[in-house]
């Protein structure tokens, strides 16, 4: 029994020399669209005069993107710019003749105009999969309600806006990633917006406002991305998240909250967390994890974890405390970054070393590549290269990375010094 | 080679049979779903795709599998580096690729291509577009000019009509600035130097007429055809007309 394949188009016999038939203007429709979606929207729309043929081509294109390189004039003229890009989004969505799959506006000089909402409406009834909406200037933008009526969203990405769905709104079904930058929502609002979206699966969250205690209730989220300043963070059901990256942006004070609140953060933020394989851990966020009690080991290994990296101050102890108790609790760790945090003042260098030798001999069992930057060849910092360095035994590569020329000789000498407990170690030290 | 890799049979249009691994032939989502819902031992034919076709294909494929499970040692760059090359054929060749990658559902492939011819088109002009494709121009003068009329924004440049922008005058820039009779130029030049440059250069094509000198603006010809602008932040505006001899 034999198997055939048709081609829908009829074949065109090969021929040696180039461009001897048009072959493009006969591409099948979705090719074409392909093709012109790929084109700045100026280009695209000029190719309508080409010949007959392709007159219309432009106004099928599935996919619409306004931004600052396909409008390439630039003026000083504030309102004139606004004119006029006011007036193509108008033209082309008026003259476009088919489904809008994505439509994504960024232009720098867009104020959050009435004419967005406008626009919104348009793609609404669209069957509309993909809305990028960049606010560069001015105010919170507010999405207008139809927006939230897009049941076949997949994609939605926000920067600049101001979320306040309806009332009746129930949640994107079909929405897969979310990410929203710059944006003003209140606590109830992204709870909801979060656990009515069944399907999402990335989460993007950067400088918001509105949300102190991010509950996360997501159960097929594989992707978290956050970054600002929030009190808590918990997951609730996400037992697929497999890529975290977390940071936050205020210091805290950790001796006023130690007398409240004794639970383990550490405990709590892992405990939802069993099939974690990245983990970036940034600014601020490891002392968060160092609050209350810290394990110095988690109960539940994250077995699945091969990419770690952490910003520390090697010279705070709850810190070092934290991220050991995390070193140990990661049995697979494959590629382990540190990241030393330049502190305003640096606490007093302690004498003793943190970072002596651990009873557990399989702490590094199979990191092969490390990196450490920002450092200053401080003693706890050079502690901790010392202690990976001679508990490493299938590392195959080191990079050092100061943070200035300062010290870098002195850095560079007793990194030499250092024991290798893998003879395949290579440390390569960059310039700053 | 010791493994128990499965592979699939392939014939093409013309008859030649190809033996590929699994992990590569299902690349294509097309060959994939026959395999899986066919008959697994059985040869499938690809009508519509030339032996040298699938054979550049399956070498696509091959690479994209390769590197993505690891078995090749080949960096994101080198990777992109060599689809860079993989495309650079002649276009009957691309455009066999596109319609091999849409039938087979290869979509990296598709998107590589597809970005290929759009890099081709963007930036260019109308009349070069249809010289590199070979497009016959089968418009009326009346209904080109209502096409250009009715997506006028996309075909205009700074405001005036059928105005042209350049930073300085190169002398390929030289050649694009020629489109019709009623077409003007505005050279924006970041100072007299720049300007005069520009403008000799201009002069110099010997198709044109350029109607205005720049020290003369008295002339009443020139008056007419001559606006000249500060746009600020030390920029000088000319605008030029220019009666094309070809």
């Amino acid at each position: 029994m034999s198997i055939v394949i048709k081609q829908r188009e009829p074949s065109r016999l090969p021929s040696k020399t180039d461009a001897e038939f048009d072959r493009i203007s006969n591409l099948p429709g979705h090719v074409i669209d392909q093709i012109l979606s790929r084109l700045p929207i100026r280009d695209a729309v000029r190719s309508s005069v080409l010949s007959r043929k392709w007159r219309y081509k432009w106004a099928k294109i599935p996919c619409l993107v306004f931004d600052n390189h396909c409008l390439n004039f630039s003026s000083q003229d504030q309102s004139f710019i606004k004119n006029k890009l006011v007036n193509i989004i108008d033209h082309v969505l008026l003259l476009h003749n088919g489904p809008i799959h994505k439509f994504k506006l960024s232009h720098r000089d867009l104020l959050g105009v009435t004419d967005i909402d406008r626009w919104i409406l348009c793609i609404s009834r669209s069957s509309i999969k993909e809305v990028v909406l960049e606010i560069w200037k001015g105010q919170r933008y507010k999405p207008p309600s139809c927006l939230f009526n897009c049941q076949n969203l997949v994609h939605l990405e926000l920067f600049n806006c101001l979320l306040e769905p309806p009332l009746m709104f129930k949640g994107f079904k079909n929405l897969k990633s979310l990410d929203l930058q710059h944006i003003t929502i209140t606590q109830d609002v992204f709870e909801k917006l979060v656990s009515s979206c069944p399907s999402l699966e990335r989460l993007t969250l950067m400088n918001f406002t509105g949300v102190t205690h991010l509950v996360i209730d997501a159960p097929n989220l594989q992707f978290f991305d956050i970054g600002g300043i929030f009190e808590d963070v918990s997951f609730l059901n996400t037992v697929h998240l497999s890529y975290v990256s977390i940071g936050l942006y205020v210091n805290i004070d950790n001796e006023e909250n130690d007398a409240r609140d004794n639970s383990s953060k550490l405990l709590r933020f892992f405990v939802n967390l069993p099939h974690i394989r990245r983990l970036e851990i940034q600014s601020y966020f490891l002392k968060y994890l160092a609050m209350g009690y810290v394990p110095s080991r988690l109960p539940n290994l994250c077995v699945d974890l091969n990419h770690l990296s952490i910003r520390i101050d090697f010279d705070d102890l709850e810190e070092n405390t934290a991220a050991l108790g995390l070193l140990r609790s990661c049995p697979n760790l494959l590629e382990l970054e540190m990241l030393a945090r330049p502190e305003e003042q640096s606490s007093m260098e302690r004498s003793t070393n943190f970072w002596e030798e651990d009873h557990w001999s399989s702490l590094f069992a199979h990191l092969r590549l490390v990196k450490v930057s920002g450092i200053s060849g401080v003693k706890s910092e050079m502690d901790f290269i010392k202690f990976l360095l001679s508990n490493s035994p299938v590392l195959e590569q080191l990079t050092v990375k100061p943070a200035s020329q300062e010290g870098e000789w002195e850095l560079m000498k007793e990194l030499l010094r250092f024991r290798r407990a893998s003879i395949y170690a290579e440390v390569i030290y960059l310039d700053p | 080679m010791g493994s128990t890799s499965t592979k699939i049979k392939l014939r093409t249009s013309d008859q030649k049979v190809f033996e590929v691994e699994k992990a590569v032939a299902v690349q294509s989502q097309t060959i994939k779903y026959i395999y899986e819902n066919g008959c697994p031992d059985s040869v499938i034919h690809v009508h519509s795709v030339s032996g040298d076709i699938l054979s550049k294909i399956l070498d696509y494929c091959k690479k994209h599998v390769n590197s993505a499970a690891g078995k090749e040692d080949i960096s994101p760059e080198e990777l992109y580096e060599w689809d860079a090359n993989f495309v650079k054929v002649d276009q009957n060749t691309l455009f066999d690729l596109i319609l091999a990658a849409n039938c087979l559902k290869i979509e990296s492939l598709l998107d590589l291509t597809c970005q290929t011819v759009a890099n081709m088109i963007k930036g260019k002009r109308p009349e070069e577009i249809r010289t590199t494709f070979n497009i016959k121009n089968d418009y009326t003068i009346e209904a080109e000019e209502a096409v250009r009329r009715e997506n006028k924004w996309a075909f205009d440049m700074l405001g005036g009509v059928g105005t042209m922008v350049i930073e300085e005058l190169a002398d390929d820039t030289m050649s694009k600035c020629v489109t019709n009779t009623k077409s003007r130029v505005c050279v924006i030049a970041a100072n007299q130097i720049v300007m005069m440059r520009s403008i000799s250069k201009l002069a110099n094509k010997k198709s044109i007429d350029v109607y205005k000198q720049p020290q003369n603006p008295t002339t009443p010809r020139i008056k007419e055809s001559v606006k000249q602008r500060n746009v600020g932040t030390g920029f000088i505006e000319l605008f030029f007309h220019f009666k094309c001899k070809m």
